[in-house]
Protein backbone atom coordinates (compact mmCIF):
# COMPACT_ATOMS: atom_id res chain seq x y z
CA UNK A 1 0.00 0.00 0.00
CA UNK A 2 2.93 2.29 0.71
CA UNK A 3 4.02 2.01 -2.91
CA UNK A 4 0.55 2.99 -4.12
CA UNK A 5 -0.27 5.82 -1.71
CA UNK A 6 3.06 6.99 -0.33
CA UNK A 7 3.53 7.80 3.35
CA UNK A 8 1.08 10.67 3.85
CA UNK A 9 -1.53 10.63 1.11
CA UNK A 10 -4.01 12.81 2.98
CA UNK A 11 -1.33 15.43 3.50
CA UNK A 12 -0.45 15.34 -0.20
CA UNK A 13 -4.12 15.80 -1.10
CA UNK A 14 -4.43 18.64 1.43
CA UNK A 15 -1.41 20.39 -0.12
CA UNK A 16 -2.98 19.99 -3.56
CA UNK A 17 -6.27 21.41 -2.28
CA UNK A 18 -4.44 24.37 -0.71
CA UNK A 19 -2.60 25.03 -3.97
CA UNK A 20 -5.87 24.95 -5.93
CA UNK A 21 -7.93 27.03 -3.50
CA UNK A 22 -6.55 30.49 -4.32
CA UNK A 23 -6.54 30.04 -8.13
CA UNK A 24 -10.08 31.43 -8.76
CA UNK A 25 -9.15 34.57 -6.81
CA UNK A 26 -5.82 35.24 -8.51
CA UNK A 27 -7.27 37.02 -11.55
CA UNK A 28 -5.25 34.74 -13.83
CA UNK A 29 -5.61 34.79 -17.58
CA UNK A 30 -8.82 32.91 -18.52
CA UNK A 31 -6.93 30.66 -20.88
CA UNK A 32 -4.60 29.48 -18.11
CA UNK A 33 -7.57 28.83 -15.82
CA UNK A 34 -9.24 26.93 -18.67
CA UNK A 35 -6.16 24.70 -19.07
CA UNK A 36 -6.06 24.10 -15.30
CA UNK A 37 -9.77 23.21 -15.34
CA UNK A 38 -9.18 20.66 -18.09
CA UNK A 39 -6.24 19.29 -16.08
CA UNK A 40 -8.48 18.74 -13.05
CA UNK A 41 -11.19 17.02 -15.08
CA UNK A 42 -8.66 14.79 -16.86
CA UNK A 43 -6.92 14.03 -13.56
CA UNK A 44 -10.20 12.65 -12.20
CA UNK A 45 -10.69 10.70 -15.44
CA UNK A 46 -7.17 9.25 -15.25
CA UNK A 47 -7.52 8.38 -11.55
CA UNK A 48 -10.76 6.55 -12.28
CA UNK A 49 -9.15 4.58 -15.09
CA UNK A 50 -6.15 3.81 -12.88
CA UNK A 51 -8.41 1.80 -10.55
CA UNK A 52 -8.80 -1.01 -13.08
CA UNK A 53 -5.59 -0.45 -15.01
CA UNK A 54 -3.17 0.13 -12.15
CA UNK A 55 -4.73 -1.17 -8.96
CA UNK A 56 -6.62 -4.16 -10.30
CA UNK A 57 -4.04 -4.84 -13.01
CA UNK A 58 -6.51 -5.33 -15.87
CA UNK A 59 -5.23 -3.89 -19.12
CA UNK A 60 -8.44 -2.14 -20.05
CA UNK A 61 -8.20 0.24 -22.99
CA UNK A 62 -11.80 1.41 -23.29
CA UNK A 63 -12.42 3.80 -20.44
CA UNK A 64 -12.87 6.74 -22.81
CA UNK A 65 -16.19 5.00 -23.60
CA UNK A 66 -17.32 5.56 -19.99
CA UNK A 67 -16.21 9.19 -20.26
CA UNK A 68 -18.37 9.54 -23.38
CA UNK A 69 -21.29 7.71 -21.77
CA UNK A 70 -21.18 9.95 -18.69
CA UNK A 71 -20.81 13.06 -20.84
CA UNK A 72 -23.58 12.25 -23.32
CA UNK A 73 -25.99 10.83 -20.73
CA UNK A 74 -25.77 13.94 -18.59
CA UNK A 75 -25.83 16.31 -21.58
CA UNK A 76 -28.75 14.63 -23.34
CA UNK A 77 -30.97 14.37 -20.26
CA UNK A 78 -30.32 17.94 -19.18
CA UNK A 79 -30.81 19.23 -22.74
CA UNK A 80 -33.93 17.32 -23.74
CA UNK A 81 -35.68 17.02 -20.37
CA UNK A 82 -34.58 20.24 -18.76
CA UNK A 83 -33.15 18.47 -15.72
CA UNK A 84 -30.49 20.40 -13.82
CA UNK A 85 -26.90 19.32 -14.62
CA UNK A 86 -26.37 19.14 -10.86
CA UNK A 87 -28.63 16.09 -10.99
CA UNK A 88 -27.77 14.70 -14.42
CA UNK A 89 -24.04 14.54 -13.62
CA UNK A 90 -24.82 11.82 -11.07
CA UNK A 91 -27.06 10.12 -13.58
CA UNK A 92 -24.15 10.15 -16.05
CA UNK A 93 -21.90 8.56 -13.42
CA UNK A 94 -24.53 5.94 -12.61
CA UNK A 95 -25.12 5.00 -16.26
CA UNK A 96 -21.35 4.78 -16.82
CA UNK A 97 -21.09 2.52 -13.74
CA UNK A 98 -23.80 0.21 -15.09
CA UNK A 99 -22.01 0.13 -18.45
CA UNK A 100 -18.77 -0.67 -16.60
CA UNK A 101 -20.35 -3.60 -14.78
CA UNK A 102 -21.91 -4.88 -18.02
CA UNK A 103 -18.56 -4.84 -19.87
CA UNK A 104 -16.98 -6.33 -16.74
CA UNK A 105 -18.94 -9.58 -17.09
CA UNK A 106 -17.32 -10.83 -20.32
CA UNK A 107 -13.92 -9.62 -19.09
CA UNK A 108 -14.21 -11.92 -16.06
CA UNK A 109 -14.00 -14.86 -18.43
CA UNK A 110 -10.93 -13.60 -20.29
CA UNK A 111 -7.56 -14.61 -18.85
CA UNK A 112 -5.34 -13.13 -21.55
CA UNK A 113 -4.51 -9.46 -21.03
CA UNK A 114 -4.14 -8.66 -24.76
CA UNK A 115 -7.67 -9.96 -25.24
CA UNK A 116 -8.95 -7.80 -22.38
CA UNK A 117 -7.33 -4.83 -24.12
CA UNK A 118 -8.92 -5.68 -27.47
CA UNK A 119 -12.40 -6.29 -26.01
CA UNK A 120 -12.41 -3.00 -24.11
CA UNK A 121 -10.99 -1.12 -27.09
CA UNK A 122 -13.72 -2.59 -29.30
CA UNK A 123 -16.33 -1.61 -26.71
CA UNK A 124 -15.14 1.99 -26.84
CA UNK A 125 -15.29 2.00 -30.61
CA UNK A 126 -18.84 0.64 -30.51
CA UNK A 127 -19.82 3.41 -28.10
CA UNK A 128 -18.24 6.04 -30.35
CA UNK A 129 -20.04 4.68 -33.42
CA UNK A 130 -23.37 4.54 -31.59
CA UNK A 131 -23.11 8.20 -30.55
CA UNK A 132 -21.91 9.13 -34.05
CA UNK A 133 -24.85 7.40 -35.71
CA UNK A 134 -27.63 8.49 -33.39
CA UNK A 135 -27.69 11.72 -35.36
CA UNK A 136 -31.29 12.57 -34.54
CA UNK A 137 -30.40 12.70 -30.88
CA UNK A 138 -26.68 13.52 -30.69
CA UNK A 139 -26.19 15.27 -34.08
CA UNK A 140 -23.29 12.87 -34.64
CA UNK A 141 -19.94 14.32 -35.57
CA UNK A 142 -21.54 17.70 -36.29
CA UNK A 143 -21.42 18.09 -32.54
CA UNK A 144 -24.03 18.18 -29.81
CA UNK A 145 -24.11 21.83 -28.87
CA UNK A 146 -26.36 23.76 -26.58
CA UNK A 147 -25.53 21.66 -23.54
CA UNK A 148 -26.61 23.71 -20.53
CA UNK A 149 -23.89 24.71 -18.07
CA UNK A 150 -24.28 24.01 -14.38
CA UNK A 151 -26.88 26.31 -12.84
CA UNK A 152 -25.37 29.28 -11.02
CA UNK A 153 -24.94 29.14 -7.27
CA UNK A 154 -25.64 32.22 -5.21
CA UNK A 155 -23.44 33.02 -2.23
CA UNK A 156 -24.75 36.19 -0.62
CA UNK A 157 -25.06 38.76 -3.40
CA UNK A 158 -22.59 36.94 -5.62
CA UNK A 159 -23.68 34.40 -8.22
CA UNK A 160 -21.04 31.87 -9.19
CA UNK A 161 -21.52 30.95 -12.82
CA UNK A 162 -20.19 27.91 -14.61
CA UNK A 163 -19.47 26.72 -18.13
CA UNK A 164 -17.03 27.91 -20.76
CA UNK A 165 -16.59 31.65 -20.45
CA UNK A 166 -16.90 31.53 -16.66
CA UNK A 167 -13.38 30.45 -15.93
CA UNK A 168 -13.20 31.01 -12.17
CA UNK A 169 -16.51 29.28 -11.38
CA UNK A 170 -15.73 26.34 -13.66
CA UNK A 171 -12.31 25.95 -12.13
CA UNK A 172 -13.77 25.99 -8.61
CA UNK A 173 -16.28 23.30 -9.58
CA UNK A 174 -13.55 21.14 -11.17
CA UNK A 175 -11.37 21.64 -8.09
CA UNK A 176 -14.16 20.50 -5.76
CA UNK A 177 -14.74 17.50 -8.01
CA UNK A 178 -11.01 16.73 -8.03
CA UNK A 179 -10.52 16.98 -4.26
CA UNK A 180 -13.82 15.29 -3.44
CA UNK A 181 -13.30 12.31 -5.74
CA UNK A 182 -9.72 11.78 -4.61
CA UNK A 183 -10.68 12.07 -0.93
CA UNK A 184 -13.49 9.52 -1.31
CA UNK A 185 -11.22 7.18 -3.27
CA UNK A 186 -8.50 7.52 -0.63
CA UNK A 187 -10.97 6.61 2.11
CA UNK A 188 -12.18 3.66 0.04
CA UNK A 189 -8.90 2.35 -1.31
CA UNK A 190 -6.64 2.76 1.72
CA UNK A 191 -8.52 0.02 3.53
CA UNK A 192 -9.71 -3.47 2.78
CA UNK A 193 -10.99 -2.53 -0.68
CA UNK A 194 -7.59 -1.32 -1.92
CA UNK A 195 -5.80 -4.30 -0.37
CA UNK A 196 -8.22 -6.61 -2.14
CA UNK A 197 -7.63 -4.95 -5.51
CA UNK A 198 -3.86 -5.18 -5.07
CA UNK A 199 -4.09 -8.79 -3.93
CA UNK A 200 -6.06 -9.67 -7.08
CA UNK A 201 -3.52 -7.79 -9.20
CA UNK A 202 -0.43 -9.36 -7.69
CA UNK A 203 -1.50 -12.97 -7.08
CA UNK A 204 -5.02 -13.82 -8.13
CA UNK A 205 -4.91 -17.48 -7.08
CA UNK A 206 -3.54 -16.54 -3.66
CA UNK A 207 -6.25 -13.92 -3.24
CA UNK A 208 -8.94 -16.46 -4.13
CA UNK A 209 -7.51 -18.99 -1.69
CA UNK A 210 -7.74 -16.39 1.08
CA UNK A 211 -11.46 -15.97 0.48
CA UNK A 212 -11.52 -13.05 -1.99
CA UNK A 213 -14.55 -13.31 -4.28
CA UNK A 214 -12.79 -12.45 -7.50
CA UNK A 215 -15.81 -11.90 -9.74
CA UNK A 216 -17.65 -9.65 -7.30
CA UNK A 217 -14.59 -7.51 -6.56
CA UNK A 218 -13.67 -7.14 -10.21
CA UNK A 219 -17.19 -6.03 -11.10
CA UNK A 220 -17.15 -3.62 -8.17
CA UNK A 221 -13.84 -2.19 -9.40
CA UNK A 222 -15.26 -1.78 -12.90
CA UNK A 223 -18.34 -0.08 -11.52
CA UNK A 224 -16.42 2.38 -9.31
CA UNK A 225 -13.85 3.09 -12.00
CA UNK A 226 -16.49 3.70 -14.69
CA UNK A 227 -18.55 5.86 -12.31
CA UNK A 228 -15.59 8.15 -11.58
CA UNK A 229 -14.72 8.40 -15.27
CA UNK A 230 -18.37 8.99 -16.18
CA UNK A 231 -18.65 11.72 -13.56
CA UNK A 232 -15.61 13.49 -15.02
CA UNK A 233 -17.20 13.14 -18.47
CA UNK A 234 -20.43 14.75 -17.26
CA UNK A 235 -18.56 17.72 -15.77
CA UNK A 236 -16.56 18.01 -19.00
CA UNK A 237 -19.77 18.11 -21.06
CA UNK A 238 -21.38 20.88 -19.01
CA UNK A 239 -18.12 22.81 -18.95
CA UNK A 240 -17.36 22.80 -22.70
CA UNK A 241 -21.08 22.72 -23.62
CA UNK A 242 -20.39 20.85 -26.84
CA UNK A 243 -19.55 17.20 -27.50
CA UNK A 244 -18.57 15.17 -30.53
CA UNK A 245 -18.23 11.37 -30.41
CA UNK A 246 -14.64 11.51 -31.63
CA UNK A 247 -13.59 14.19 -29.15
CA UNK A 248 -14.71 12.15 -26.14
CA UNK A 249 -14.50 8.53 -27.34
CA UNK A 250 -11.95 8.75 -30.13
CA UNK A 251 -8.41 7.43 -30.29
CA UNK A 252 -6.88 10.79 -29.34
CA UNK A 253 -8.67 10.69 -26.00
CA UNK A 254 -7.51 7.11 -25.46
CA UNK A 255 -3.87 7.93 -26.20
CA UNK A 256 -3.89 11.17 -24.19
CA UNK A 257 -5.34 9.58 -21.08
CA UNK A 258 -3.25 6.46 -21.32
CA UNK A 259 -0.18 8.66 -21.64
CA UNK A 260 -1.20 10.60 -18.53
CA UNK A 261 -1.48 7.40 -16.49
CA UNK A 262 1.73 5.82 -17.80
CA UNK A 263 3.79 9.01 -17.54
CA UNK A 264 2.36 9.78 -14.10
CA UNK A 265 2.71 6.24 -12.77
CA UNK A 266 0.43 3.26 -13.36
CA UNK A 267 -0.84 1.88 -10.07
CA UNK A 268 0.27 4.91 -8.03
CA UNK A 269 -2.62 6.81 -6.52
CA UNK A 270 -1.25 10.26 -7.32
CA UNK A 271 0.55 9.24 -10.52
CA UNK A 272 -2.30 10.05 -12.94
CA UNK A 273 -2.59 13.53 -11.39
CA UNK A 274 1.06 14.33 -12.15
CA UNK A 275 0.68 12.86 -15.63
CA UNK A 276 -2.49 14.86 -16.28
CA UNK A 277 -0.82 18.08 -15.16
CA UNK A 278 2.27 17.54 -17.30
CA UNK A 279 0.48 16.38 -20.42
CA UNK A 280 -2.49 18.77 -20.30
CA UNK A 281 -0.06 21.66 -20.04
CA UNK A 282 2.22 20.22 -22.72
CA UNK A 283 -0.72 19.54 -25.00
CA UNK A 284 -1.89 23.13 -24.75
CA UNK A 285 1.61 24.51 -25.25
CA UNK A 286 1.96 22.40 -28.40
CA UNK A 287 -1.48 23.20 -29.77
CA UNK A 288 0.08 25.10 -32.70
CA UNK A 289 1.59 21.83 -33.91
CA UNK A 290 -1.86 20.33 -34.41
CA UNK A 291 -1.95 16.56 -34.78
CA UNK A 292 1.84 16.36 -34.55
CA UNK A 293 1.60 16.80 -30.80
CA UNK A 294 0.46 13.20 -30.65
CA UNK A 295 4.00 12.33 -31.73
CA UNK A 296 5.23 13.89 -28.52
CA UNK A 297 2.70 11.88 -26.54
CA UNK A 298 3.94 8.71 -28.19
CA UNK A 299 7.56 9.64 -27.58
CA UNK A 300 6.86 10.44 -23.91
CA UNK A 301 5.20 7.08 -23.37
CA UNK A 302 8.17 5.27 -24.93
CA UNK A 303 10.67 7.25 -22.86
CA UNK A 304 8.81 6.61 -19.60
CA UNK A 305 8.26 2.93 -20.28
CA UNK A 306 12.00 2.45 -20.80
CA UNK A 307 13.55 4.93 -18.39
CA UNK A 308 10.96 5.29 -15.64
CA UNK A 309 8.39 2.52 -15.81
CA UNK A 310 6.99 3.62 -12.46
CA UNK A 311 6.29 7.09 -13.90
CA UNK A 312 6.69 10.48 -12.25
CA UNK A 313 5.21 9.22 -8.97
CA UNK A 314 7.76 6.44 -8.91
CA UNK A 315 10.67 8.85 -9.35
CA UNK A 316 10.02 10.83 -6.20
CA UNK A 317 11.00 8.37 -3.49
CA UNK A 318 14.15 7.39 -5.36
CA UNK A 319 15.51 10.93 -5.31
CA UNK A 320 15.68 11.28 -1.54
CA UNK A 321 15.94 7.69 -0.42
CA UNK A 322 18.94 6.19 1.27
CA UNK A 323 20.17 2.92 -0.20
CA UNK A 324 18.05 0.14 1.27
CA UNK A 325 19.71 -2.01 3.89
CA UNK A 326 20.10 -5.60 2.90
CA UNK A 327 17.58 -7.74 4.76
CA UNK A 328 19.31 -10.01 7.20
CA UNK A 329 18.70 -13.65 6.33
CA UNK A 330 16.81 -15.69 8.87
CA UNK A 331 19.01 -17.93 11.00
CA UNK A 332 18.66 -21.59 10.28
CA UNK A 333 17.44 -23.73 13.18
CA UNK B 1 -11.17 -34.78 8.45
CA UNK B 2 -10.22 -34.03 4.81
CA UNK B 3 -11.12 -36.68 2.27
CA UNK B 4 -10.72 -36.88 -1.47
CA UNK B 5 -12.71 -39.67 -3.07
CA UNK B 6 -12.14 -40.77 -6.66
CA UNK B 7 -11.22 -37.24 -7.71
CA UNK B 8 -10.63 -36.68 -11.41
CA UNK B 9 -9.29 -33.45 -12.83
CA UNK B 10 -8.95 -32.36 -16.45
CA UNK B 11 -7.02 -29.44 -17.93
CA UNK B 12 -8.97 -29.00 -21.15
CA UNK B 13 -9.06 -32.40 -22.78
CA UNK B 14 -6.10 -33.69 -20.79
CA UNK B 15 -6.87 -35.77 -17.75
CA UNK B 16 -4.32 -35.13 -15.01
CA UNK B 17 -5.82 -36.91 -11.99
CA UNK B 18 -7.28 -40.39 -12.22
CA UNK B 19 -9.62 -41.46 -9.39
CA UNK B 20 -7.39 -40.04 -6.70
CA UNK B 21 -8.50 -40.89 -3.18
CA UNK B 22 -6.69 -39.53 -0.12
CA UNK B 23 -7.40 -38.79 3.49
CA UNK B 24 -5.94 -36.48 6.10
CA UNK B 25 -6.89 -37.22 9.69
CA UNK B 26 -7.03 -34.64 12.49
CA UNK B 27 -3.55 -33.69 13.63
CA UNK B 28 -1.76 -35.64 10.91
CA UNK B 29 1.07 -34.66 8.61
CA UNK B 30 0.46 -36.28 5.24
CA UNK B 31 2.88 -36.12 2.34
CA UNK B 32 2.17 -36.48 -1.35
CA UNK B 33 5.32 -37.52 -3.15
CA UNK B 34 5.86 -37.96 -6.83
CA UNK B 35 7.92 -36.88 -9.81
CA UNK B 36 7.40 -33.69 -11.80
CA UNK B 37 4.08 -33.64 -13.60
CA UNK B 38 2.57 -36.41 -11.50
CA UNK B 39 -0.31 -34.18 -10.38
CA UNK B 40 0.78 -33.39 -6.81
CA UNK B 41 -0.04 -29.69 -7.04
CA UNK B 42 -3.31 -30.44 -8.81
CA UNK B 43 -4.41 -32.60 -5.87
CA UNK B 44 -3.90 -29.67 -3.51
CA UNK B 45 -5.61 -27.24 -5.90
CA UNK B 46 -8.58 -29.58 -6.22
CA UNK B 47 -8.77 -29.93 -2.44
CA UNK B 48 -8.61 -26.16 -2.01
CA UNK B 49 -11.12 -25.43 -4.79
CA UNK B 50 -8.63 -23.62 -7.01
CA UNK B 51 -9.19 -26.30 -9.65
CA UNK B 52 -12.65 -27.76 -9.93
CA UNK B 53 -12.66 -31.57 -10.16
CA UNK B 54 -14.48 -32.99 -13.16
CA UNK B 55 -15.78 -35.72 -10.86
CA UNK B 56 -15.23 -37.05 -7.38
CA UNK B 57 -15.82 -35.80 -3.88
CA UNK B 58 -13.83 -33.40 -1.68
CA UNK B 59 -15.08 -33.59 1.87
CA UNK B 60 -14.07 -31.62 4.94
CA UNK B 61 -15.52 -32.84 8.23
CA UNK B 62 -18.31 -34.53 6.32
CA UNK B 63 -19.25 -31.48 4.23
CA UNK B 64 -18.92 -31.90 0.48
CA UNK B 65 -16.98 -28.99 -0.98
CA UNK B 66 -16.11 -30.06 -4.54
CA UNK B 67 -18.73 -27.80 -6.09
CA UNK B 68 -17.90 -24.83 -3.85
CA UNK B 69 -15.35 -22.16 -4.77
CA UNK B 70 -12.05 -21.72 -2.97
CA UNK B 71 -13.39 -18.70 -1.11
CA UNK B 72 -15.45 -20.82 1.32
CA UNK B 73 -12.51 -23.01 2.41
CA UNK B 74 -10.86 -20.58 4.86
CA UNK B 75 -14.15 -20.22 6.74
CA UNK B 76 -14.41 -24.01 6.93
CA UNK B 77 -10.90 -24.32 8.42
CA UNK B 78 -8.72 -24.98 5.38
CA UNK B 79 -5.99 -22.80 3.93
CA UNK B 80 -3.11 -23.21 1.52
CA UNK B 81 0.49 -22.07 1.17
CA UNK B 82 0.87 -21.93 -2.58
CA UNK B 83 3.82 -23.08 -4.65
CA UNK B 84 6.51 -20.39 -4.92
CA UNK B 85 4.79 -18.60 -2.03
CA UNK B 86 2.64 -16.35 -4.24
CA UNK B 87 3.01 -13.45 -1.84
CA UNK B 88 1.71 -10.02 -2.71
CA UNK B 89 5.19 -8.73 -3.49
CA UNK B 90 4.52 -5.00 -3.35
CA UNK B 91 2.69 -5.09 -0.03
CA UNK B 92 4.37 -5.08 3.35
CA UNK B 93 4.92 -8.31 5.26
CA UNK B 94 2.27 -7.25 7.79
CA UNK B 95 -0.28 -6.60 5.05
CA UNK B 96 0.48 -9.99 3.52
CA UNK B 97 0.06 -11.77 6.82
CA UNK B 98 -3.12 -9.90 7.80
CA UNK B 99 -4.70 -10.69 4.43
CA UNK B 100 -4.54 -14.32 5.52
CA UNK B 101 -7.41 -13.50 7.87
CA UNK B 102 -9.47 -12.01 5.06
CA UNK B 103 -12.68 -13.76 6.01
CA UNK B 104 -12.31 -13.35 9.76
CA UNK B 105 -13.36 -10.67 12.21
CA UNK B 106 -10.68 -8.13 13.10
CA UNK B 107 -10.54 -9.02 16.81
CA UNK B 108 -10.10 -12.73 16.07
CA UNK B 109 -7.53 -11.93 13.42
CA UNK B 110 -5.50 -9.81 15.86
CA UNK B 111 -5.44 -12.67 18.34
CA UNK B 112 -4.26 -15.14 15.69
CA UNK B 113 -1.72 -12.57 14.48
CA UNK B 114 -0.08 -12.54 17.91
CA UNK B 115 -0.07 -16.35 17.95
CA UNK B 116 1.48 -16.48 14.47
CA UNK B 117 4.20 -13.98 15.40
CA UNK B 118 5.01 -16.02 18.50
CA UNK B 119 5.28 -19.11 16.34
CA UNK B 120 7.34 -17.38 13.64
CA UNK B 121 9.35 -14.71 15.46
CA UNK B 122 11.77 -14.53 12.51
CA UNK B 123 9.32 -12.37 10.54
CA UNK B 124 8.83 -9.82 13.33
CA UNK B 125 11.76 -7.58 12.32
CA UNK B 126 10.48 -7.48 8.72
CA UNK B 127 6.84 -6.59 9.27
CA UNK B 128 7.18 -3.23 7.53
CA UNK B 129 9.45 -4.52 4.76
CA UNK B 130 8.16 -5.04 1.24
CA UNK B 131 7.42 -8.76 0.94
CA UNK B 132 8.90 -9.10 -2.55
CA UNK B 133 12.30 -7.92 -1.31
CA UNK B 134 12.75 -10.68 1.27
CA UNK B 135 14.87 -13.77 0.71
CA UNK B 136 13.18 -16.97 -0.45
CA UNK B 137 13.26 -18.45 3.05
CA UNK B 138 11.82 -15.35 4.64
CA UNK B 139 9.11 -15.25 2.00
CA UNK B 140 8.23 -18.86 2.78
CA UNK B 141 7.79 -17.96 6.44
CA UNK B 142 5.54 -15.07 5.49
CA UNK B 143 3.54 -17.41 3.25
CA UNK B 144 3.18 -19.89 6.13
CA UNK B 145 2.18 -17.07 8.48
CA UNK B 146 -0.43 -15.93 5.96
CA UNK B 147 -1.75 -19.47 5.67
CA UNK B 148 -2.03 -19.76 9.46
CA UNK B 149 -3.98 -16.51 9.80
CA UNK B 150 -7.14 -18.29 8.66
CA UNK B 151 -6.73 -20.37 11.84
CA UNK B 152 -6.94 -23.56 9.79
CA UNK B 153 -7.51 -27.06 11.08
CA UNK B 154 -5.88 -28.36 7.93
CA UNK B 155 -3.09 -26.54 6.14
CA UNK B 156 -2.20 -27.44 2.56
CA UNK B 157 1.37 -26.71 1.49
CA UNK B 158 2.36 -26.85 -2.17
CA UNK B 159 6.08 -27.62 -2.51
CA UNK B 160 7.05 -25.83 0.73
CA UNK B 161 10.76 -26.53 0.25
CA UNK B 162 11.02 -25.44 -3.37
CA UNK B 163 14.02 -23.20 -4.00
CA UNK B 164 15.16 -23.15 -0.36
CA UNK B 165 18.67 -23.72 0.91
CA UNK B 166 19.26 -26.95 2.90
CA UNK B 167 19.44 -24.94 6.12
CA UNK B 168 16.16 -23.24 5.36
CA UNK B 169 14.55 -26.57 4.47
CA UNK B 170 15.41 -27.72 8.00
CA UNK B 171 13.89 -24.55 9.42
CA UNK B 172 10.68 -24.96 7.47
CA UNK B 173 10.49 -28.64 8.50
CA UNK B 174 10.69 -27.74 12.15
CA UNK B 175 8.11 -24.98 11.70
CA UNK B 176 5.75 -27.49 10.08
CA UNK B 177 6.24 -29.81 13.02
CA UNK B 178 5.57 -26.99 15.48
CA UNK B 179 2.38 -26.09 13.63
CA UNK B 180 1.34 -29.72 13.68
CA UNK B 181 2.04 -30.02 17.41
CA UNK B 182 -0.51 -27.26 17.91
CA UNK B 183 -3.19 -29.44 16.36
CA UNK B 184 -3.11 -28.32 12.72
CA UNK B 185 -3.18 -31.14 10.17
CA UNK B 186 -0.85 -30.65 7.21
CA UNK B 187 -1.11 -32.02 3.69
CA UNK B 188 1.94 -31.16 1.63
CA UNK B 189 3.64 -32.30 -1.54
CA UNK B 190 7.30 -32.72 -2.23
CA UNK B 191 9.58 -34.46 -4.73
CA UNK B 192 12.15 -35.57 -2.17
CA UNK B 193 10.99 -38.95 -0.89
CA UNK B 194 13.26 -39.12 2.13
CA UNK B 195 12.38 -35.65 3.32
CA UNK B 196 8.65 -35.95 2.77
CA UNK B 197 8.04 -39.41 4.24
CA UNK B 198 10.49 -39.00 7.13
CA UNK B 199 8.52 -36.11 8.58
CA UNK B 200 5.01 -37.35 7.84
CA UNK B 201 2.61 -39.68 9.62
CA UNK B 202 1.34 -41.00 6.32
CA UNK B 203 2.21 -40.61 2.69
CA UNK B 204 0.97 -41.13 -0.84
CA UNK B 205 3.03 -41.82 -3.92
CA UNK B 206 1.57 -40.29 -7.03
CA UNK B 207 2.60 -41.24 -10.56
CA UNK B 208 0.99 -39.93 -13.75
CA UNK B 209 -2.01 -38.68 -11.82
CA UNK B 210 -2.68 -41.96 -10.01
CA UNK B 211 -2.05 -42.97 -6.40
CA UNK B 212 0.26 -45.96 -6.76
CA UNK B 213 1.25 -46.43 -3.14
CA UNK B 214 0.14 -45.26 0.27
CA UNK B 215 0.99 -46.04 3.86
CA UNK B 216 2.63 -44.70 6.98
CA UNK B 217 5.70 -42.53 6.53
CA UNK B 218 7.98 -45.33 7.78
CA UNK B 219 6.35 -47.93 5.54
CA UNK B 220 6.69 -45.67 2.54
CA UNK B 221 10.41 -45.15 3.24
CA UNK B 222 10.91 -48.89 3.60
CA UNK B 223 8.96 -49.83 0.50
CA UNK B 224 11.29 -51.47 -2.06
CA UNK B 225 9.83 -49.50 -4.97
CA UNK B 226 10.32 -46.19 -3.17
CA UNK B 227 13.84 -47.16 -2.14
CA UNK B 228 14.76 -48.28 -5.64
CA UNK B 229 13.16 -45.52 -7.72
CA UNK B 230 13.12 -42.52 -5.42
CA UNK B 231 15.98 -43.12 -2.99
CA UNK B 232 18.36 -44.70 -5.51
CA UNK B 233 19.04 -47.74 -3.29
CA UNK B 234 19.50 -51.26 -4.58
CA UNK B 235 17.78 -54.04 -2.63
CA UNK B 236 21.01 -55.76 -1.59
CA UNK B 237 22.41 -52.49 -0.33
CA UNK B 238 19.23 -51.95 1.64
Amino acid sequence: MLEVFGRRPYLVLLVMALLLAPVPFLQLNDYIVHVLTLFLIFAVFATGWNITLGLLGLKTLGHHAFFAIGAYASALVSHYFGVSPWITMWLGALIAAVAGIIIGFPILRIRSMPHVAIVTLAFAEIVRLVFANLKDITRGELGFWGIPPFNPIGIGDTAIRFGLGNAAGSFALAAVLFVGVHLILLLLLRGRCGLTFLAIRDAEAAAESLGVRLAAWKLFAFGISAAVVGLSGAVYAHYLMILTPTSVAGPEMLISLLAMIIVGGVGRFFGPIYGALLLTATSELLRDFGDYRMLLYGALIIVFVFIAPAGIAGLKPRLGRKPAEATKPVEAV
Amino acid sequence: MLQLERVNVHYGATRVLWDVSMEVGAGEIVAIMGPNGSGKSTVLKAAMGLKKPSSGVVRLDGEELQARSATVRPQRGMSIVLERRRLFPRMSVEENVMLGAYTRKTAEARETYRWVLDLLPEIKPHLNATAGKLSGGQQQMVAIARGLMANPRVLLMDEPFLGLSPAMVKTVCSIMQMINERGVAILFNEQNAKLSFAMSHRGYLLESGRVVLSGSGEDMLDHPEVRRVYLGMREEAA
